[in-house]
């Protein structure tokens, strides 16, 4: 029974407050805490306000402010080293125990006008440091995604202790002195650190992130580091900017308030005209937090909803300006701040600290709450007090600082998204490859380190540091004299780097190289100086004993002959003519010569070399084909080239000379890409040879493509080299148009989540439906890479694949940096749909909650085992719906069989591929069951 | 303007292309792989990493030596353009031996995830490891007994060997064979479909040149002999295990196949099988998973 009401309990909280499996006890108890908290403050507040206001003047208040101030830096560096040395959690017990002993003290002390002034600062001080200490430990307890959803519930305990604790102050004046407020407030605190010490202590060196120990540091030193931690951290400053206007802005609203109050209300009446005034904003707080609070947080977003409360009361404020300051005016401004401060505007700027590394979440907030906010204030009760002294604090006046102050409040949430958001692209970088340019300048000690490996013993080391060289474009730095180095590899490296430059000083060294025993390191100069015009190289090779080095030259030859087409010649057609294996590297000699000195008269020399199977897996051989196609760019020979596409030695060099050829050659890749009878393997290479023009038109042609492709492998393909292209490149991409592919995706994926929920139960042994779940896994991957391709084509400076990563992440705090991330990436309103989807996707949640969620947004979600069968009997892909038919048959469900029988009736191909996968029509299978 | 920075990416750059030799390997992704790397620079005697310790990198020596430990396990050295920690990285264990600088080392660290996205970007790469690995453990495997050898197979079922395999049969057959027990379901379709059937009855030839040499034999049912020209070595395969093993990928493997009862085998082109993870990245993770494993075994023998 107990049990049934607890899951009931759980169901409806899961329902209406989202609050997850594992979460609802932490949240209750710190629920309970914060209300306890709450409840204690705003008793002692009744107390403080009424005792101060019936025994000083209002304009006292600012000296006390000043005070404050001071006495909460001192309270302030002993709570945090106090949560350093015992962690957040002793740190806040410890708080709340003597903050209870305290007013046990106040409740037996006479009333007097020196006991209100300590009474003021005993509120002031706990008001000051245990809510934050408080708001410190939720952090260290929640991720950014638990925060989202819980923050605003337990913030809502903390609104129900104010309503309570003003309701019961109210009530309990009826009956006791206003000195037993005090005690009232004492007792809280006690419920508190009893609920508090039922939660986690934690690890303080971890929950500190590490910080060097208190002792070591002075009090001064800390601070300097503190203010230049929040100044390192651009968040962190423009929050602290936030903390500081809106908690001056409070000031003077409360000064306002009271000075008001002090005016219109009798003393001896001010105690219930507070509790009662306190209990009605509080309730009007509360209702803003259960009814308004989340709901404006999901739809706003954490950095929309923080700029809710400057708006309206900035409007407020215009309005008590316009009265010039009536009473009810000032009522309904306290009012409109005391209903979002505690609720919406508190909830809102909690969240904004929690992507913030630990260490700048602990030392920076605890920093701003107390150091900056009491600096914020005293200095705001200096200028009340010095306008008082000088009767010059009005109303209209008041009104009009409280307007300055809440235009720069808003003005500071405006640059808040794009702070927000580099804090997640950095959290979710941490470690990864960065963005940075392909090719870098060389400086001056990088130089060094080269021409210092270019003397390594070792030949591997500096034919890398000569191609290093050439990939900066610093082929000058290479000596000359290493075409005497020892090692043949070297000299042939140096030599084809040299034929490709515009230096000639190597070309004395390498004459002499005709000689070189190395028949390898002949022909490499014999290439070398032909390809810089040196034909008295030629003359020598003529008489070479090395037939590589004679076919090399006989090209040349041909070349200076032949009036025609090359391959007629007939020096040529004997090479091309002589046996294997002799014969081979004759005409791998002579393909170097092509490749060396192209001209139009070889392309049909060309495709005699491409055909040839001798030359099917020699990547040397199919590189220097690509080398000629490049430089004689003659549209003949783009057939060809595409064709060697399809293989995989030499398919880089051939995507080269499809790019030297240009627009022709993008033609021809673009309709075989249409077409379907291409060769697979062949089509398959196509988008990414597109993706290598690098230009608009080969973008918009990949999208065309993308939007009429059938095939799923083809699509990825198209959608992977679409995104390197649009990453690397300057083109233009529709937006939303990848954004609603992206959106299609992730519907596809939560319906296979569905299949896959359904089907959970499948025992292994049960071959089909094993096989069957194992496709639907292979789908649900592939619709969401594809989901978070088209994410990153359509904001191609964002790392989207890093936010992939980290949304399939185990660590619920990535997957809650991934999630928010996203949330605020897509914050335009045409992009809510997708954001809730993602949400979806991203949170930490079982499959059955995400199929839950996603029930009312994606159609033809399965719920049942048998309705995800019925579903996927009829699903577009043929494989799956007869694997799915398959095994429904091997259930034995009359139900089941009816619906295959159904599905083969409509469908014809089903019977066929079912019989293509089981080798024999459906019915009858081998593999299920 | 001297920039330690650039001068450290520029030995990377240097390092990098000597290690991998050819510089097309690398091709187009060779600044992502540059920008992938880390300098780690370790004192003598200072660890690397410790036993236990989650692998989320692997390390390649650029200069200087670790000595990998474990207690009860003979220390093994690594010296320059070693790759340290890549076998617990792929196996996605903790680590199993303490890395330790035996003197000043000086290590290029590569993340995991940036490693699976390299290598999926660059398939020739995993082509050409997958190569070094099979010749890894074909050297292994050449080692005198006990260390070296294959493992005794079960003893092969009896009846009539079943003919004429259907698409979801061969899946099956594929699925249980390590190499491929990783690998999509529609990647194990598309090896399903380009699989050729072999039926040979006891003491017969299995393949018509009988030999392995570029192709990848998997038995369906009953048992396969295989016997190398060099090294010579020999060694029985039963029921649903790759001939070989990760040895096939070493493109130098040539073993004569003989049925040592009567036996159905499937057998696949490695080109083909090559040309498949072009189309599903999951058998080179499958095929990287499997060797790597197979590997460690050796290893610990």
């Amino acid at each position: 029974m107990i049990r049934k009401l607890q899951a009931a309990m759980r169901a409806l909280l899961s329902r209406v407050l989202d609050v997850r499996e594992g979460e609802l006890l932490p949240a209750l108890q710190a629920f309970v805490a914060l209300f306890s908290i709450i409840a204690g403050h705003t008793t002692l507040e009744t107390a403080r306000d009424a005792v101060f206001l019936s025994k000083l003047p209002a304009r006292e208040l600012n000296v006390i402010y000043v005070v404050l101030a001071a006495l909460t830096l001192v309270a302030t560096a002993a709570s945090v080293a106090l949560a350093r040395r015992f962690g957040r959690r002793n740190a806040l017990v410890s708080s709340l125990v003597v903050a209870a002993y305290l007013a046990i003290v106040f409740y037996s002390a006479p009333s007097t006008p020196r006991a209100a002034l300590e009474l003021y600062i005993y509120s002031g001080l706990v008001g000051a440091m245990i809510p934050p200490q408080f708001w410190m430990l939720a952090a260290q307890l929640l991720t950014v995604a638990q925060g989202r959803r819980l923050f605003g519930p337990i913030a809502a305990g903390g609104v129900l202790g104010a309503v309570v604790g003003a309701g019961g102050a109210s009530l309990a004046l009826r009956v006791f002195s206003l000195s037993s407020l005090t005690l009232i407030g004492g007792g809280w605190f006690v419920i508190a650190a009893l609920v508090l010490t039922t939660l986690p202590a934690g690890d303080p060196a971890v929950q500190e992130g590490a910080a060097p120990a208190a002792k070591d540091v002075d009090s001064a030193a800390e601070g300097t580091s503190r203010m230049a931690l929040v100044a390192s951290q651009p968040l962190l400053a423009r929050i602290a900017g936030l903390v500081v206007l809106s908690t001056a802005a409070a000031l003077v609203v409360d000064y306002q308030f009271k000075a008001a109050a002090a005016r219109s209300i009798a003393p001896a009446a001010l105690g219930q005209f507070f509790a009662r005034y306190y209990a009605v904003t509080n309730i009007v707080s509360l209702l803003v937090q259960l009814a308004v609070a989340g709901r404006l947080v999901r739809r706003l977003g954490v950095v929309g909803a923080v700029a809710v409360t400057p708006i309206v009361l900035f409007l407020g404020a215009v309005a008590a300006l316009a009265g010039s300051g009536a009473f009810a005016a000032v009522l309904a401004l306290k009012a409109v701040d005391g209903a979002l401060r505690y609720s919406l505007n508190r909830v809102a700027t909690e969240l904004l600290y929690l992507p913030l590394p630990s260490v700048a979440q602990s030392r920076g907030k605890g920093f701003i709450d107390s150091v900056l906010a009491r600096a914020a204030q005293a200095v705001t009760a200096i200028v009340l007090y010095t306008l008082a002294l000088h009767s010059r604090a009005t109303p209209r006046t008041l009104a009009a600082i409280v307007v300055a102050l809440c235009a720069g409040w808003l003005a500071l949430t405006l640059g808040l998204r794009r702070r927000y958001l580099d804090l997640f692209r950095r959290a979710l970088m941490s470690g990864h490859i960065s963005a940075e340019s392909e090719i870098q300048e060389l400086d001056l000690t990088s130089a060094e380190v080269l021409v210092e490996s270019m003397a390594s013993p070792d030949p591997a080391v500096v034919i890398a540091s000569m191609t290093v060289l050439v990939q900066h474009h610093r082929t000058k730095l290479i000596p000359a004299l290493v075409l005497y180095h020892d090692e043949d590899a070297v000299v042939i490296r140096a030599l084809e780097i040299f034929a490709g430059s515009d230096r000639t000083d190597w070309i004395p060294l390498a004459t002499k190289l005709l000689s070189h025993p190395s028949e390898a390191v002949r022909v490499a100069t014999v290439r070398a100086l032909a390809r810089k015009g040196r034909l008295e190289a030629l003359e020598a090779a003529k008489n070479d004993s090395s037939s590589r080095v004679q076919a090399y030259a006989a090209f040349y030859l041909a070349l200076r002959e032949a009036t025609g087409d090359l391959v007629d010649h007939p020096l040529i057609a004997a090479v091309m003519g002589l046996p294997e294996p002799y014969g081979r590297e004759s005409r791998r000699a002579l393909l170097a010569a092509v490749s060396d000195a192209p001209d139009e008269r070889a392309v049909s020399l060309i495709e005699a070399f491409a055909r040839r199977p001798e030359f099917e897996n020699d990547e040397d051989a199919i590189e220097q084909i690509a080398r000629a196609i490049m430089t004689i760019k003659s549209p003949r020979l783009i057939p060809l080239a595409v064709a060697r596409l399809g293989r995989r030695v030499g398919r880089d060099a051939m995507r080269g000379a499809l790019m030297a050829i240009g627009d022709p050659a993008l033609d021809v890749l673009a309709a075989d890409l249409a077409d379907e009878a291409t060769e697979r393997r062949v089509r398959l290479q196509i988008p990414q040879s597109i993706a290598e023009f690098a230009s608009q038109r080969a973008t918009d042609v990949l999208l065309e493509r993308l939007d009429h492709e059938r095939n799923g492998l083809e699509r990825y393909k198209i959608l992977r080299a679409l995104g390197r292209l649009v990453s690397a490149n300057d083109v233009k991409v529709n937006r939303r148009h990848m954004e609603d592919g992206a959106y299609r995706n992730l519907e596809e994926y939560l319906r296979l989540l569905s299949f896959r929920a359904a089907l959970r139960d499948v025992p292994p042994d049960a071959e089909a439906g094993d096989l069957l779940r194992g496709l639907i896994e292979d789908k649900l991957q592939q619709a969401l890479a594809r989901a978070f391709r088209m994410l990153k084509i359509a904001h191609k400076r964002e790392d989207i694949h890093r936010v992939h990563t980290a949304a399939l992440s185990s660590n619920p705090r990535e997957r809650a940096n991934a999630s928010e991330f996203l949330d605020v990436l897509l914050a335009r309103r045409d992009q809510e749909a997708l954001r809730e989807l993602l949400g979806i996707v991203v949170d930490n949640l079982s499959d059955v909650e995400r199929v839950a969620r996603a029930s009312s947004r994606v159609p033809l979600v399965a719920r049942t085992h048998d309705e995800a069968l019925a579903l996927l009997v009829d699903d577009r892909d043929d494989t799956l719906a007869a694997l799915a038919a398959h095994y429904a048959d091997s259930l034995g469900s009359t139900r089941l069989r009816d619906v295959v029988a159904r599905a083969r009736a409509r469908r014809p191909t089903l019977a066929a591929v079912g019989e293509h996968l089981f080798g024999r029509p459906l019915a009858t299978g081998v593999a299920g069951g | 303007v001297v920039d330690g920075a650039a001068a450290a990416r520029i030995g990377r750059e240097v390092f990098l292309l000597s290690l991998s030799g050819d510089r097309r390997v690398l091709g187009w992704a060779f600044p992502r792989f540059v920008r992938a790397l880390t300098d780690v620079y370790v004192a003598a005697g200072e660890s690397v990493y410790r036993e236990g310790e989650p692998a989320d990198a692997q390390y390649f020596v650029v200069s200087g030596e670790v000595t990998l430990t474990r207690a009860g396990a003979h220390p093994i050295r690594m010296s320059e353009r070693a790759v340290v920690g890549t076998l617990d990285m792929l196996l996605e264990r903790p680590r199993r031996r303490t890395a330790t600088a035996a003197v000043a080392t000086h290590l290029l660290r590569m993340l995991r995830d940036d490693w699976w996205e390299l290598i999926e970007d660059r398939l020739d790469l995993a082509q050409r490891i997958i190569g070094n690995l099979g010749v890894g453990i074909h050297a292994l495997r050449a080692r005198a007994e006990p260390l070296g050898g294959f493992e005794p197979p079960p003893p092969p079922p009896s009846g009539d060997p079943p003919r004429g395999l259907n698409l979801i049969e061969r899946i099956l057959v594929l699925r249980r064979a390590g190499l491929f027990s990783h690998a999509s379901i529609q990647a194990l379709t598309t090896l399903a479909e380009l699989s050729t059937e072999l039926y040979a009855p006891s003491d017969g030839g299995l393949v018509p040149q009988a030999a392995t040499r570029g192709h990848l034999v998997v038995v369906a049912w009953g048992e396969v002999s295989a016997s190398g020209r060099a090294p010579a070595i020999a060694g029985r395969f039963g029921q649903g295990t790759l001939v070989l093993g990760g040895a096939a990928l070493d493109p130098n493997a040539d073993y004569e196949l003989t049925a040592a009862a009567p036996t159905v085998a499937l057998t696949l082109s490695i080109e083909e099988y090559f040309d498949t993870m072009e189309e599903h990245f999951s058998v080179v993770r499958s095929t990287l998973l499997a060797v790597a494993q197979e590997r460690d075994e050796l290893l610990e023998r």
